[in-house]
C-alpha cells in the first residue's frame, strides 16, 4: 500500500541537508554552547549562524530572536512574558476566537489572572476584520495577538491593517506566524509587528524548537528562572543540534519559498476543483482567495472526522481532523463554532496540508480515496 | 484479507484477542474507547480500570507490539447518556443496574459496530469468553458458553441477535484464563501480568455509593424501614444504599432479626426488611425480552440466571411479547429488580436462549 503525507501543517519531513547540517551537533561537537573552551565555543557559533539564519529569512536582526522549544513555548513567553514585564497588575488584551491553544488557551490563564479579554469574532470565512479589532481597543489595553493564518483552515489575517492600528494606538503587537512562515514573506518590521512566533518542523526542520522575535527595545520578562542564555529570556541549555536544523531550514525556505507556495497551491487546487466543488457532501471551510497555498480544510455532511480518518489511515491517506483531537477526543472544532458554521459540519472537519513531497498523483490518488472512504462511511 | 475491528481495552483479554486474529491471519485494527472522563484516581499506580487514558497507554502499546494500527474513539457522549445515566436513574428507582450489559447493548455492540462498518471492518471481536455456533442448514448462529466455566461471560451478551451476531468474533471462546496469560507473555505483550479490571470500569474506586451521590447530590434520602408488616423499624440512608437481599450495614438490632432488604419501595421512600426466608420466590416478571436464536410464542422449559453470579436453575418461561413470567422449580434467593435474567437451554445449559430485565 502506497502511504501519502499530507498532514504537513502538523509536521513536515526533515529535509536531507537539515539532517546533514545537524549530524555534526549530534556527533563529534557535543559542547555546550555556554563553555569556555574550544567544544563550547564551536557550539556557540553554530547557534549564532543559525539565528543569523532564521532571522534573515525574518528581516530582523539576530539580536532581537530568542530560540525556543517551539510554538507553544514561543506564544507563551511572549504573551506572559510581556504581560509580566509591563502590565503585571491586569489590563485589558486583545486576541481572536480563532488562535491556536497555545495561545488561546493562555488567554484563557490571563482572565483567571484577573485580565480582561476580548476574543474579536471572525466572519463566516474565518477571517478577522481590522474594524473589529480597533473597536475591540480601550484605553487600557495592553496587548494584542492574532494569528498570522490559522492552522486549521489557512485562512490568513489582515495582519498588516492590524499591526498599523497597533502601532498607532501604542500597544504591543503578537503574532502566531508558525503556519503562515513556511509559505507567506513574513515580515514582522515592515508589518508593525512586536512579537513573532516561528517555529522548525513547520519548514523542514527538526521538532522541539521554535523562536520568538522581540522587537528591539521591547520588554519581556524570563518565563524560566536558571541561566542567562537566550538574552536572559530562556533559560536552559540551547538545544544546538535543533536549533542548527531550523537555521538550515530557514535558509532553505529563504530560497525556494515561492516556489513552494506555486507548487502547493497548485495540489490545494486540484483537491478543490476534483474533490470538494460541486459535490454538496462537501463543505469548503473558509474560502480559496486568503488562505495559505497548502492548506484545504473541508467538512463531510454524515461522517464523523474520527471515522474517516481511520478509513483513510487504513487506505494509506494521513491527514488530521481541522479540529482538536486530543486521545481520540473529536471535538468541536473552536475555528468552525467561531465561524458560525451549521452544528451538521463541526465534528466532520478534515484538514488536508501539502508538501514539498507531494505530486500531483499523489494528489489525485489521495483524492479518489478520500471520495471513496465517503462515500462507503455514509453508505451512498 | 477480512477487516476486523477489535475493541482493545488495555487488558489482558482484548490484547490476547487481537494478537490471536493477527495470528488467524485477519486485518486486524485495535479500537480503544473513551467512555468516561478521567478522575484523578484512575492514575494511582495500583488502579487499573478498563478504560482510563492509561489503558489506552496500554492498549497502543500492545498494538505497537503486534503491529496492528490502533486508534481512540470518543464515546463519552453516549456512555454517559447510555450507561453512566442510566445506572444512577435505576438506582434512583430503586433498581440495581448492571452496566455492563447496558454497555455492552449501546456501546460495544452498537455504536462501536456502527462506525467500525464504516471504516470498512466485516466483522468486531471483544475478548468476552463466549462462543458462537452456526448451524449451517438454517444459517441461524448461537450464542454459547465459554468453554472455562469460572470465566463465562455469556450472561453478559444475552442482548445479542441475529443482526449481528454473523459479523462477531469471540475468539476467547476456547482459551482458559491461564492459556490468555501463557500466550500474552509469550507474545510480550506488556500487559501481561496486568490485573483483572474492576466490577465497573468509570467506579474503579468501588465506591459506588460515593459516585452515585458526585452525580446526583440529592439520591440519597432518608426515610423509614418497615417490616413486612408495615412496621418502622429504623432510619435507612436513602434507597440508593440497598439491594435486595442486603444485610450487611442496615444497622437493625433488636429482636427479629437479622434482617435483610426484601424490597425497595421508591413511592414511599421506604426500605422493606424482612427474615432470610422473605428474599426467596418462585415467579419472576421480567420486561424488555430479547432472544438470539427465535422469539418464542408458547411457554417452554430452560434454565434460568437471575444474575452474574447466580446458579442457573429450572424454570418454564412464559413468554409475552416484551415481557416474560418465569416460573423456577425452586424459589430463587434475591431477585432483584433491574438485573439481568438470563436463559439457557434446558438440555445442555450451554446455549444462550435470550433474557430480559427483571422487574
Amino acid at each position: 500500500m502506497k502511504r501519502i503525507y499530507l498532514d504537513n501543517a502538523a509536521a513536515t519531513p526533515m529535509d536531507r541537508d537539515v539532517l546533514d547540517a545537524m549530524m555534526p551537533y549530534l556527533t563529534t561537537s557535543y559542547g555546550n554552547p555556554s563553555s569556555l573552551h574550544y567544544f563550547g565555543q564551536q557550539a556557540r557559533a553554530a547557534v549564532q549562524k543559525a539565528r543569523g539564519q532564521v532571522a534573515h529569512c525574518l528581516g530582523v536582526s539576530g539580536e532581537d530572536l530568542v530560540f525556543t522549544s517551539g510554538g507553544t513555548e514561543a506564544d507563551n513567553l511572549a504573551v506572559l512574558g510581556y504581560l509580566r514585564a509591563n502590565f503585571p497588575k491586569g489590563g485589558h488584551v486583545i486576541t481572536t476566537a480563532v488562535e491556536h491553544h497555545a495561545v488561546l488557551r493562555t488567554f484563557q490563564a490571563l482572565e483567571e489572572k484577573g485580565y480582561d479579554v476580548t476574543y474579536v469574532p471572525v466572519d463566516g470565512d474565518g477571517c478577522v476584520s481590522t474594524d473589529d479589532v480597533a473597536a475591540a481597543m480601550r484605553d487600557d489595553t495592553a496587548l494584542i495577538s492574532v494569528m498570522y493564518a490559522n492552522n486549521e483552515t489557512g485562512m490568513i489575517q489582515p495582519i498588516a491593517a492590524i499591526g498599523a492600528l497597533a502601532k498607532e494606538k501604542g500597544v504591543a503587537f503578537h503574532v502566531d506566524a508558525v503556519q503562515a512562515f513556511g509559505y507567506l514573506p513574513v515580515r514582522p518590521m515592515e508589518e508593525n509587528i512586536d512579537m513573532l512566533t516561528v517555529c522548525s518542523h513547520k519548514i523542514y526542520g527538526p521538532k522541539g524548537v521554535g523562536a520568538l522575535y522581540i522587537r528591539h527595545g521591547l520588554k519581556v520578562a524570563s518565563e524560566a528562572y536558571g541561566g542567562p542564555q537566550e538574552h536572559r529570556l530562556r533559560a536552559g541549555t540551547e538545544n544546538v543540534a535543533a536549533i542548527v536544523g531550523f537555521g538550515e531550514a530557514a535558509a532553505l525556505l529563504e530560497k525556494e519559498r515561492e516556489d513552494r507556495a506555486k507548487a502547493a497551491r497548485v495540489l490545494t487546487d486540484i483537491v478543490y476543483d476534483k474533490l470538494i466543488q460541486g459535490d454538496d457532501r462537501f463543505r469548503l471551510n473558509g474560502n480559496r482567495r486568503q488562505v495559505l497555498p497548502n492548506i484545504i480544510d473541508f467538512s463531510v455532511d454524515g461522517v464523523d472526522s474520527a471515522i474517516l480518518l481511520i478509513a483513510l489511515d487504513l487506505q494509506g491517506i494521513a491527514v488530521s481532523a481541522g479540529s482538536a483531537c486530543e486521545a481520540g477526543a473529536v471535538e468541536a472544532s473552536h475555528v468552525l463554532q467561531a465561524m458560525g458554521v451549521d452544528e451538521k459540519w463541526l465534528r466532520s472537519s478534515i484538514r488536508l496540508s501539502v508538501g514539498k513531497d507531494n505530486t500531483t498523483e499523489d494528489i489525485e490518488h489521495a483524492v479518489s480515496q478520500i471520495r471513496d472512504a465517503v462515500t462507503t462511511s455514509r453508505g451512498d | 484479507m477480512k477487516r476486523v475491528a477489535v475493541a482493545m481495552s488495555g487488558g489482558v483479554d482484548s490484547s490476547v484477542t487481537a494478537g490471536l486474529l493477527k495470528q488467524q491471519g485477519y486485518d486486524v485494527i485495535g479500537i480503544t474507547l473513551r467512555l468516561w472522563e478521567e478522575d484523578p484516581a484512575c492514575t494511582i499506580d495500583n488502579v487499573h480500570a478498563c478504560c482510563s487514558l492509561s489503558s489506552v497507554d496500554d492498549a497502543k502499546a500492545v498494538a505497537s507490539v503486534l503491529g496492528i494500527p490502533h486508534y481512540t474513539l470518543d464515546f463519552r457522549e453516549l456512555f454517559r447518556r447510555d450507561v453512566i445515566d442510566y445506572f444512577v436513574d435505576s438506582y434512583r428507582r430503586g433498581k440495581t443496574p448492571n452496566p455492563c450489559i447496558a454497555c455492552n447493548k449501546f456501546i460495544k455492540f452498537g455504536l462501536l459496530w456502527e462506525k467500525a462498518k464504516q471504516f470498512g471492518a466485516d466483522f468486531l471481536a471483544t475478548g468476552h469468553y463466549a462462543r458462537l455456533a452456526k448451524d449451517e442448514q438454517t444459517g441461524i448462529y448461537s450464542l454459547l458458553r465459554g468453554t472455562d466455566r469460572r470465566k463465562d461471560q455469556s450472561y453478559v451478551l444475552y442482548q445479542l441477535t441475529q443482526d449481528i451476531l454473523p459479523h462477531l468474533l469471540f475468539p476467547m471462546a476456547d482459551l482458559e484464563k491461564a492459556d490468555t496469560r501463557k500466550l500474552a507473555k509469550e507474545w510480550n505483550l506488556p500487559v501481561f501480568n496486568k490485573p483483572e479490571s474492576q466490577d465497573i470500569c468509570f467506579i474503579p474506586d468501588n465506591d459506588y455509593k460515593g459516585f452515585l451521590e458526585k452525580e446526583q447530590k440529592d439520591i440519597f434520602k432518608p426515610g423509614d424501614f418497615v417490616d413486612e408488616s408495615g412496621r418502622v423499624i429504623g432510619r435507612h440512608q436513602g434507597i440508593a444504599a440497598y439491594t435486595v437481599g442486603q444485610r450487611r450495614g442496615l444497622n437493625l438490632g433488636g429482636p427479629g432479626g437479622p434482617y435483610y432488604v426484601t424490597a425497595l419501595d421508591v413511592e414511599h421512600n421506604r426500605v422493606i426488611v424482612g427474615s432470610e426466608k422473605d428474599l426467596f420466590s418462585k415467579t419472576v416478571e421480567a420486561s424488555e425480552a430479547t432472544w438470539v436464536e427465535q422469539v418464542p410464542t408458547a411457554p417452554f422449559r430452560a434454565l434460568g440466571k437471575i444474575r452474574y453470579a447466580a446458579n442457573e436453575s429450572p424454570c418454564t418461561v412464559y413468554p409475552d411479547g416484551d415481557d416474560m413470567r418465569v416460573e423456577f422449580d425452586e424459589a430463587q434467593r434475591a431477585v432483584t429488580a433491574g438485573q439481568a435474567l438470563v436463559l439457557y437451554d434446558e438440555e445442555t445449559g450451554e446455549r444462550v436462549l435470550g433474557g430480559g430485565v427483571i422487574q
